[in-house]
């Protein structure tokens, strides 16, 4: 029975993944743990001196994290913004136990300290290609140049959470019973299971959350703007994205630019029916497409598609029958003037 | 948002006479004074407890600030059931954390002492408590359910064999033959230098 083995049954114990028997045991172990050694024995006046200092501790690291609505925003600012983003996670009922614990951490020393075992670490990166980062739970994070992200040594029985700053692509382990939690300074992105994007620049720039596959629901951390326009959550689905807009605190969702191809299709055509090709491009790329049947029943086409993008496609399509596309929030709007029976 | 300026270490009358459901019930609306009162009854306990599983009294306060501290801030968050073993659990877990942040320092001390001449005494003794406690830890995981109940009752309880014998409904010899194999796990688990130390414990 090797260290490793053991740390690795008291990992386990304390994210509740033990079987009975071994809980029976780790629990026996830790009564029986020191009970050779003598009480802690405080003289009357030390044991006031130290129940004040102890008391004098825990305001000061109560206070250094509380959110404080009313007192403006100079707890976000500078140094200070991920004590924010975590007193924030809290705000909104996130376990965020390591965090709010470990504020004066001292920095990353040669050897693992007692404060790095269980508490976050930040992976910056300083290099000029995108770097992939392993979390414990099996889901792969690459943040871009310039990005930061920040994560803990093991997750939260409830949630998973990690902090970005910059941008990362995210490819999440699925686990239904456990949401992942990316969180930003202005949104909270929540999922199961699944891929996407964060740009989250700082300043004003918009943030940006864009799927791949799966979905992911996107919530604003502040109060929305009192806009019709502005929405507490959006849900978000493959080749859609939400945008944040920082300075008009609105959430909106929109088509990616570039949509990608999502499952397994042919686009080589021989005097095929057009709302066949639509139909095709539907399914390739999850997106509805909206068109006039009616009209386009008499169309066919003789296309090879298999190189152009989404929108190339739909440009080939649309210059062969005299159409014209435009892009809604969700999906796309064929139209045409139709062609005449053969 | 509450603050906890307002409040004190100061015994407040009123709280003092709540009972810990009552406390937490507050704790749960902001109520720093609550907080307080949580302290006020707790803290001690919960040191003495930190304290005897770490043996640093330094790590011990520190655990203990760092318990609160989280208590309060996630004071929307958390379903308490009973306060007490609600923050007993709390210790016990960040003790394990502690634990194991310090067997992996271990683990490296290990690796550098191969390479440097340690001159800093009380880090070995450091080391050799948490191996002990390791040790402890896999010792019992060697051990069958009974043996380890038998063994818990004499170190824990420092109950005898007749007395673990009438409690289990064992004969003596059955007990005696746990203790024997008990110790006999330990001893393979703890090796030579602590050897000694348990035989101390044994006599």
């Amino acid at each position: 029975m090797n260290q490793a083995y053991l740390l690795h049954l008291l990992q386990r114990y304390q994210q509740g993944e033990c079987t009975p028997e071994e809980a029976r045991v780790v629990e026996q172990w830790y009564e029986l743990l020191g009970h050779e050694q003598p009480p802690l024995m405080l003289a009357a006046t030390e044991r006031e001196q130290l129940r004040a200092l102890l008391w004098q501790n825990i305001e000061a690291q109560t206070q250094q994290l509380a959110v404080s609505p009313s007192a403006g925003r100079p707890w976000y600012a500078g140094a200070a913004r991920w004590a924010a983003a975590a007193a924030l996670a809290l705000g909104l009922g996130v376990g965020a136990q390591q965090i709010l614990t470990r504020q004066s951490a001292p920095p990353v020393a040669v050897k693992p300290s007692v404060h790095q075992a269980s508490g976050w670490r930040t992976y910056v990166n300083a290099t000029t290609q995108p770097q992939t980062v392993r979390l414990t739970d099996g889901s792969m994070v690459q943040v871009s140049p310039q990005g930061q992200l920040k994560y803990p040594a093991r997750f939260a029985t409830q949630h998973r959470t990690v902090y970005l700053k910059g941008e990362a692509f995210f490819t999440i382990a699925h686990d239904k019973a456990h949401p992942f939690r990316v969180y930003t300074q202005e949104v909270v992105t929540t999922v199961l299971g699944t891929s996407f994007l964060v740009r989250a620049p700082e300043g004003t720039a918009p943030v940006v959350v864009k799927v791949r596959t799966g979905r992911v629901q996107v919530n604003p951390l502040r109060e929305p703007a009192a806009t019709p326009a502005a929405r507490r959550s959006i849900v978000v689905l493959p080749n859609q994205q939400a945008v944040y807009l920082p300075a008009r605190h609105e959430l909106q969702r929109e088509l990616v630019a570039q949509p990608v191809q999502l499952a397994a299709q042919s686009f080589v055509f021989d005097d095929r029916p057009v709302a066949e090709v639509l139909d095709a491009l539907q399914k390739a790329y999850g997106i509805a497409i909206e068109y006039d049947s009616k009209a386009l029943r008499n169309c066919t086409v003789t296309l090879n598609l298999q190189n152009e993008s989404l929108y190339g496609k739909l440009d080939v399509l649309s210059k062969a029958l005299g159409a014209s596309y435009t892009a809604s929030e969700t999906h796309l709007i064929f139209r045409s003037p139709g062609c005449a029976a053969r | 948002m509450s603050s906890l300026s307002s409040s004190s270490p100061k015994h407040h009358q009123l709280y003092a006479a709540w009972t810990d459901e009552e406390l937490v019930r507050a704790l749960h609306q902001d109520d720093s004074l609550a907080f307080a009162e949580i302290y006020e009854r707790y803290w001690e306990l919960l040191l003495g407890t930190a304290y005897r599983k770490l043996s640093s009294r330094e790590m011990a306060e520190e655990l203990v600030q760092d318990l609160f501290a989280a208590l309060w801030l996630k004071r929307h968050t958390q379903e308490i059931q009973t306060l007490k073993s609600y923050l007993l659990k709390a210790v016990k877990y960040r003790v394990i954390d502690v634990l194991k942040a310090r067997l992996t320092q271990t683990a490296y001390l290990e690796h550098t002492r191969l390479h440097t001449t340690p001159e800093d005494h009380s880090t070995e003794e450091t080391v050799a408590a948490d191996d002990l406690s390791l040790a402890l830890l896999a010792s019992l995981m060697t051990m069958p359910e009974h043996t380890r109940e038998v063994f818990r009752l004499s170190r824990l309880e420092h109950q005898s064999v007749p007395e673990i014998a009438v409690r289990l409904n064992l004969s003596r010899k059955t007990v005696e033959y746990h203790l024997t194999r008990a110790l006999k796990a330990l001893r393979v688990s703890l090796r030579d230098f602590l050897t000694v130390v348990m035989l101390g414990l044994w006599s």
